[in-house]
This record gives structure tokens, C-alpha cells and sequence, in this order.
């Protein structure tokens, strides 16, 4: 079990105290790495802040809660995690439900997202990316552009190392096979 | 079988999805307002507010008992009341009927069992009467 290092501990504690200050610095160190994950998988800008928003006022909200057997960090991923694969399940009901709209279809928000900067290569890898299942393509994202270990991982997704080794193996060669087959 | 490495090594790098100028300062002024508003400091009044309801409740429950409690009092002293008034109505009037009108009543030889006056002055005696109405009997 990790042991909180004693500034966040500290830190945690005049949050809880009610210092809105301390907080800020929170936010100040998570806020990127967050927005970064959550936007990979919602990839609408508007989405990943309102996600990113709910991250951190649950976090607010429920620090007292926190154990501090695990960092700060791995705790706020979980929260961010959750919040995503929730919006992103609401979502999926929502398009099956007929008269509900449009379905939410993400490749067509990575088409239409002036917040994207990559080039056609890029655009092809994400919609590569997107054909993954939305565990797998955390897995990913976590792994490939994050570079968060595998233990860390561990705690935040609630899953073995191995069978995130092997899902990272699997999200690997099913990206490789849709570029090549294009 | 290829290396994972070897693969990845392949795909494009960086990360191609950008945010508006300033989004990041701007978030965290909208995070530290709506956490600043949830801390602010809370009046007297709102931190009695509570306890302050439950009194007032308390209160309110000891009154409603009382008012309940005088009611049944109330209902049964006018049910005696209401005996009196009924005894009114139906025009006895007890005031006459001293120890002379019981005896006479009592020892009436046209009644079922009337009285003995040995009896009579037996059972007056027990009740402390007048030496008047014994000396009638005697």
C-alpha cells in the first residue's frame, strides 16, 4: 500500500479545513493530465471540461473520504475515469433510444473538431483508436500517451497488470491492423 | 512474433488535440469560485438555524401535549357538568328533600317494603340526623 507523500497529506488537510487556496493547487498540478485523458476519450473540447469540472468538484466534495493509501493523483485519475466511462455510457443508451437525437458518434466529432490539430496520419491513428471498446482504449491512452505504469494503472482501472498488459498487447496490433488495411 | 515496441515505434507521436487560449487559468478560476462559494463562512444565525428548528419543534410538540391533555380534562369535567345539568332537566330538585321527606317516603305503609320505625330510627341514627325527626320515631 502507497503512503501519501507529507506535503499532499498536508495539503489534504487544509483543503479539508476549508481553503479554497489549497485546492487551487490541486487543480493547478492535475488539471492537465486529466483534461489530457478525459479529451482523448471524449474528444469533444466542451465534453472533456464539463467531465474535467465534475472531477474536481467530487473531489472537493468527497476528500474526506480519500484514505490516503494511494497518491492523490491515482485517486483524482479514478474520479476522472469514472466520470468519463459514465458520460460515455449515458451516451451509448441515449442513441439507442429512437426519437433521442443523433447518435453520438465520436469519429464524426473528430471530424468536426476545430480543436484538433494533428494531420490526416494522426486523424487516421484516433479513428483507429476509436474502434477500440472504451476499457481498451483507456488502457491505451493511459499507456501510449501518458505513460502511466502498468501498477498504477493497476489502481486506477481496478484490473490486474497482467490483463492490462495483455489489453494494451491486443488495442496495440487492432490499431496496427486498421492502419494497414486503409 | 513482433515486438509491441516495434509497433508503436510506427505510430504518430504527440498529442494533436489542443485547447482554446487560456483554458486552463479560465478553469481554474471557475473551479476556485464554485469551491470558494461552497466554503463561505456561515452566519450565526444559519449556524443555529438547525438546532434552532428542532427546539421550535420540541416546542411546538410540549404545547400541542398540553392543549391536549387541558382538552381531556376539560371534556371530563363538563361530563359531570353535563350529569348536573341533566338532573336539572329533569326537574329534581334535591334542596327538598331533606331527612323528613326521606323518612315519610321510606316508611310509607302504601309502598312494596315500607320501613319499620325501629328500623327507621336505626338507619337514621347512622346518618347523624336531627334528635327532632328521632323523637318523632321514638
Amino acid at each position: 500500500m502507497t503512503v501519501i507523500p507529507k506535503e499532499e497529506s498536508e495539503l489534504i488537510d487544509l483543503c479539508l479545513s476549508g481553503s479554497g487556496k489549497a485546492f487551487e493547487q490541486i487543480v493547478e498540478k492535475h488539471q492537465r493530465p486529466l483534461y489530457s485523458i478525459i479529451r482523448k476519450m471524449v474528444i469533444d473540447h466542451d465534453d472533456a471540461r464539463d467531465i474535467l469540472q465534475n472531477t474536481f468538484i467530487k473531489a472537493w466534495k468527497n476528500l474526506d473520504s480519500f484514505n490516503r493509501q494511494s497518491k492523490l493523483y491515482t485517486w483524482m485519475y479514478r474520479i476522472a475515469v469514472n466520470e468519463t466511462m459514465t458520460f460515455l455510457a449515458s451516451k451509448k443508451k441515449r442513441s439507442f433510444i429512437p426519437l433521442a437525437g443523433k447518435d453520438y458518434d465520436l469519429s464524426e466529432k473528430l471530424e468536426n473538431d476545430p480543436w484538433f490539430d494533428g494531420d490526416e496520419a494522426q486523424k487516421n491513428f484516433q479513428k483507429a483508436i476509436l474502434t477500440l471498446p472504451n476499457k481498451q482504449r483507456i488502457v491505451f491512452n493511459m499507456r501510449y500517451y501518458e505513460d502511466i505504469p502498468y501498477e498504477q494503472m493497476s489502481e486506477i482501472l481496478g484490473t490486474s497488470e497482467g490483463a492490462l498488459k495483455a489489453s494494451y498487447h491486443h488495442a496495440v496490433k487492432k490499431i496496427q491492423d486498421y492502419m494497414l488495411n486503409r | 512474433m513482433e515486438n509491441i515496441e516495434d509497433i508503436t515505434k510506427n505510430f504518430p507521436k504527440g498529442d494533436p488535440f489542443k485547447v482554446p487560449e487560456g483554458f486552463f487559468d479560465q478553469f481554474q478560476e471557475e473551479i476556485q469560485a464554485r469551491v470558494t462559494r461552497r466554503v463561505m463562512p456561515v452566519s450565526l444565525f444559519q449556524k443555529i438555524r438547525q438546532p434552532l428548528k428542532l427546539a421550535a419543534s420540541f416546542a411546538l410538540l410540549v404545547i400541542f401535549s398540553w392543549l391536549v391533555v387541558l382538552f381531556i380534562q376539560y371534556n371530563r369535567s363538563g361530563s359531570q357538568t353535563a350529569t348536573t345539568d341533566i338532573s336539572d332537566t329533569l326537574g329534581y330538585d334535591y334542596s327538598f328533600v331533606d331527612e323528613y321527606v326521606a323518612a315519610a317516603v321510606m316508611t310509607d305503609t302504601s309502598a312494596a317494603t315500607p320501613l319499620q320505625p325501629d328500623a327507621m330510627v336505626d338507619f337514621l341514627l347512622d346518618r347523624d340526623v336531627s334528635y327532632e325527626l328521632l323523637a318523632d320515631y321514638y
